[in-house]
């Protein structure tokens, strides 16, 4: 698509769009509402990132008439002025960022004008747009047309309105959909963005419920900056358009100027080699373009920067996914494990995942799996996405988790969140909902992904020694106290002192994890003196000495590493609960 | 309080107070453990226990189960009360860490108390919830009754024509045998025969005593049937349909169940005699039938395996069932009206025994 440009082939793009929406994923009226939704929200959150402003976003769906639907999307962002509204929202490609290489939601320039053109074609109504920005003193509120033909648009109307916020875009469009609340509903699709964008407070009102989603990280994110496309990753289209915007230059300055990591000496070399010396652009042909850009791909470049790049991040990655699974009440956490900055074709690409583990998650299903793509869940097409493909192409079996099939979801009670960030994020299809199985992308996400399948068997242990440290507890803090009490009650003689049994029964160093200390019970009948070794990330040792009988020791450790590192000690294994006894080969580590 | 159940108890505090880690001590389920005893032909348990310690959670919470049980027993005692099986597991709701997980749980243990007791649930205040069989025939009995009288009932005369019903404790403390005028007990297996026999006198007619066991008998059935062979020397005859689940009514009657092993011998009559529907009969009296279905067959195979089973009148029986591929209903008779139950088929039998 991207080869398309000038007006003249502009008009066809929308013409093309509004005969083939599917491609933009408006193909049934409730992925069609989906979609409007989640365009606007793309499009709020970009703004707000791109302004360095937390953002605040409010949805509305309402239903009017049987089959048509009011959305609305109101956010804090920095508005557009007035001027612009037209050719930003009502142009198809009109992307200002269309060669930059960063790191976007929204789809350069098609996303929300897709959805306005849908809204346009299923019920005649304009896009009403309210927009203030911080240099105005007032709010405009606009009404808006595309005119598909010209792929221009029209405004209606445009008068000055009262709208009490700082700078804000409200945009409320009327679209014949269908409401459907399901996995791949609105409601999930907000709440899977609330965890990639833990900045974000959503106020969303559903034709079927109305809730609200409070930031869980209070630091707006990073902004990613814009860098020039690296040439080993330009497509020929794109090579074509970016030269062409400069008719009356050198061919080496352009490549020097408009693309990164490109020296004036490579340039000339290229320039050289393909035999173009001297030429202008303009005196430059279809076939020469071409012998340009298969150059371009034979020569070594230095990487692309990789700075241009957002992912979430570690600490607010694991805030948000602690907060939003609370439901579930997981036992376990991993740590956020990050992979990249690599490269795949001259796009950086960096790859975050977390997973959790336990609790109320379910058991005999395969496990949750959360995708996101430059901070957008990605609720269709699981099947054809390379982050299901690499977590169905791993032997889970090996770290615990059973995989009844090989090469499909493993089964347990894990839910696995794994965001790719990209300048280029490269999907499938035009209505980007799943990643395409790039080899690059495909590694890094095997070498995440394991990562964290270690840490999810570490997670699993604990898990099961959790359970037998459980059952001794509630022996000899319930059990035997009941049974002693009853005895005693039935024969109406004293109640018997169960501390001698207690050791009896138990015989071990009991470890259990409380919060952010580990708790050390010496439960056997001698003094005992012992290392303990944490290993997990981290490796942390401590060091117990004489701890008498029925003595308790805490150890302050930090419940993240607790929760996913494996728990040693120097004593034999019939003597520990909830522990490990240190193999020799760590002893000396 | 009853002294088995309270030594229990003792020993458990016993141990606490030595610093022995609690445990009770019964006979053991497992299947190699359950003997079939030739010599007086029933199922008991052999010599092998387990001991359960409280060093497994899951033992001492059966120890504990097994406590609340022994107090709520005395409870009943105290308070002259019985309770329902069923109604011991709701009552366990209250017993916190000693609630039971389900009713099966809670027989199990009454049953492992029996065990290891040598009592009787109902001497343990607890009874099932099945209401026991019917009878009828000229025999009286005396039962006593809740207000702590004993009440005499000919259970022919004094009764209408559903008969007299066995209550669900039947134990000398409950019922007494006072006198009798009859020659033998027809046990029979389903409603509609019995009322057939009753319906025709076959009681008065051939001096007998029926009882309609209900499908596989409930132990209070059992135990009387146990009493009258025992005490009053009634041969017992079980009259079933013909089926290989009927034959396995007969072997519960006559032999115990692995279930009760440890109460076999006084719920089994080893001596009954069983007296159709036999596989030989379906081809004697060319009766109607049904096919044998897979779990039929299945059934029958494992009966040859049994040593319940292992004599020659029922290998030949069983063997001719699966040969046949056939198997019949007690009601079936009426082929040749309903009289013939009665006048023929019963009469010709029972003749085959010894009862004339």
């Amino acid at each position: 698509m991207k080869t398309y440009e000038g007006k003249a082939r502009a008009i066809s793009i929308a013409e093309f769009f509004d005969k083939n929406k599917q491609m933009l994923g408006f193909d049934s009226p409730q992925k069609a509402l989906f979609m409007t939704v989640k365009e606007a929200v793309d499009n709020s959150l970009d703004a707000c990132t791109d302004a360095g402003i937390l953002p605040k976003i409010e949805i509305s769906v309402q239903p009017l008439e049987k089959d048509k639907f009011v959305v609305e999307v109101k956010d804090n962002g920095p508005g557009i002025p007035r001027i612009e509204v037209g050719n930003s929202l009502g142009k198809i490609l009109y992307g200002s960022r269309f060669h930059a290489e960063r790191q976007t939601r929204g789809q350069q320039g098609i996303g929300i004008s897709a959805a306005i053109l849908y809204a346009q074609r299923t019920t005649g109504t304009p896009v009403e747009v309210i927009t203030k920005t911080k240099r105005d003193l007032t709010a405009y509120k606009m009404k808006m047309e595309i005119d598909i033909k010209k792929n221009e648009p029209i405004i209606i109307s445009e008068e000055p309105f009262i709208w009490d916020v700082e700078s804000g875009l409200w945009i409320k469009l009327v679209l014949k959909g269908k409401y459907v609340n399901n996995k791949q509903g609105i409601e999930e699709y907000i709440k899977q963005t609330a965890i990639a964008n833990p900045q974000t407070y959503f106020i969303v009102k559903l034709p079927d419920k109305n809730f609200e989603i409070p930031r869980s990280v209070n630091e707006p994110p990073p902004i990613p900056i814009e860098i020039k496309p690296h040439p080993q990753g330009v497509e020929l289209g794109e090579l074509i358009s970016i030269m062409r915007e400069f008719p009356d230059s050198k061919i080496e300055e352009v490549l020097t100027n408009s693309f990164s990591r490109v020296s004036l000496d490579i340039a000339r070399q290229i320039v050289q080699k393909v035999g173009l010396e001297g030429k202008k652009l303009s005196e430059l042909k279809e076939r020469d373009f071409e012998a340009l850009y298969e150059t371009i791909k034979s020569f070594k470049f230095m990487e692309p920067r990789k700075d241009c790049l957002s992912p979430i991040g570690s600490s607010a990655l694991y805030k948000s996914v602690t907060v939003s699974f609370e439901e579930y009440h997981p036992s376990y956490f991993s740590l956020p494990v990050t992979k990249g900055v690599y490269v795949y074709s001259g796009h950086p690409f960096i790859i975050e995942a977390i997973a959790a583990y336990g609790g109320n998650i379910p058991k005999d299903e395969p496990v949750k799996v959360l995708r996101f793509a430059n901070r957008v869940p990605l609720l269709y097409q699981a099947g054809s996405c390379a982050i299901t493909k690499a977590i169905s192409s791993i032997n889970w079996n090996q770290y615990g988790i059973s995989q009844p099939v090989k090469d499909q979801l493993p089964v347990g009670p894990v839910i696995i969140i794994v965001h790719v960030a990209s300048s280029k994020i490269p999907f499938t299809n035009e209505a980007k909902e799943a990643i395409a199985q790039v080899p690059e992308i495909m590694d890094a996400l095997d070498q995440a992904l394991k990562a964290l399948g270690r840490q999810i068997k570490a997670m699993k242990t604990k898990e099961e020694h959790k359970g037998k440290v459980e059952e001794k507890f509630s022996l000899i803090e319930k059990i035997l106290p009941a049974i002693s009490q009853k005895t005693a009650k039935i024969l109406d003689l004293p109640e018997p002192d169960i501390k001698p049994i207690i050791s009896k029964v138990m015989g071990v160093v009991a470890f259990r994890q409380l919060e952010d200390s580990l708790i050390i019970d010496n439960f056997t009948e001698n003094e005992q003196s012992f290392e303990v070794h944490i290993i997990g990330e981290e490796k942390l040792k401590f060091e117990v000495r004489s701890l008498k009988p029925f003595e308790r020791r805490e150890l302050k450790v930090g419940k993240g590493v607790l929760s996913i590192s494996e728990i040693y000690a120097t004593l034999p294994d019939n003597m520990l609960l909830g522990a490990y006894t240190l193999p020799e080969a760590f002893k000396n580590e | 309080m009853n002294d088995k159940l309270k030594s229990i108890v003792e020993d458990i505090y016993q141990d606490i107070i030595n610093g022995r880690i609690p445990k009770v001590e019964l006979k053991s389920r497992n299947k190699e453990n359950i003997v079939f005893d030739n010599l007086i032909g029933v199922w008991k348990y052999g010599n092998e226990t387990v001991k359960r310690y409280a060093s497994k959670a899951s033992s001492a919470l059966s120890i504990l189960k097994m406590l609340y049980i022994i107090d709520f027993v005395d409870e009943m005692e105290r308070g002259k009360k019985t309770s329902t099986l069923r109604e011991m597991y709701y009552i366990s709701e209250g017993w916190g860490l000693g609630k039971f997980q389900n009713q099966d749980e809670s027989d199990l243990m009454t049953e492992d108390l029996e065990v290891m007791t040598g009592l009787l649930r109902e001497e343990m205040h607890l009874r099932p919830e099945e209401n026991g069989a019917s009878l009828i025939g000229n025999i009286t009995i005396e039962e006593l009754n809740r207000k702590g009288e004993w009440k005499r009932i000919n259970c022919r005369d004094d009764v209408g024509d559903a008969g007299y019903t066995i209550p669900s404790n039947v134990e000398a403390e409950k019922l007494k045998f006072v006198g009798h005028d009859v020659d033998f007990v027809l046990a029979i297996e389903t409603g509609g025969m019995f009322d057939r026999l009753v319906e025709n006198g076959f009681d008065e007619k051939m001096r007998s005593l029926l009882v309609h066991i209900k499908g596989q008998p409930a132990r209070s059935t059992k135990r009387l049937l146990n009493r009258l062979n025992k005490e009053l020397g009634l041969p017992i005859v079980v009259f079933t349909d013909g089926d290989p689940w009927s034959f396995r009514i007969f072997a519960s009657i006559a032999y115990g169940a692995i279930k009760t092993a440890h109460l076999s011998e006084i719920l089994a009559t080893p001596n009954s005699s069983f007296i159709g529907i036999t596989a030989s009969d379906i081809l004697r009296y060319e009766l109607p039938t049904d096919k044998l279905n897979e779990r039929d067959i299945e059934a029958l195979n494992a009966e040859l395996e049994d040593p319940r089973f292992n004599t020659p009148f029922w290998r030949a029986e069983i063997e001719t069932m699966l040969k046949i591929g056939k198997k019949a209903e007690q009601q079936a008779l009426a082929k040749y009206g309903l009289d013939f139950v009665t006048d023929t088929y019963l009469p010709e039998k029972l003749a085959e025994i010894g009862i004339e």
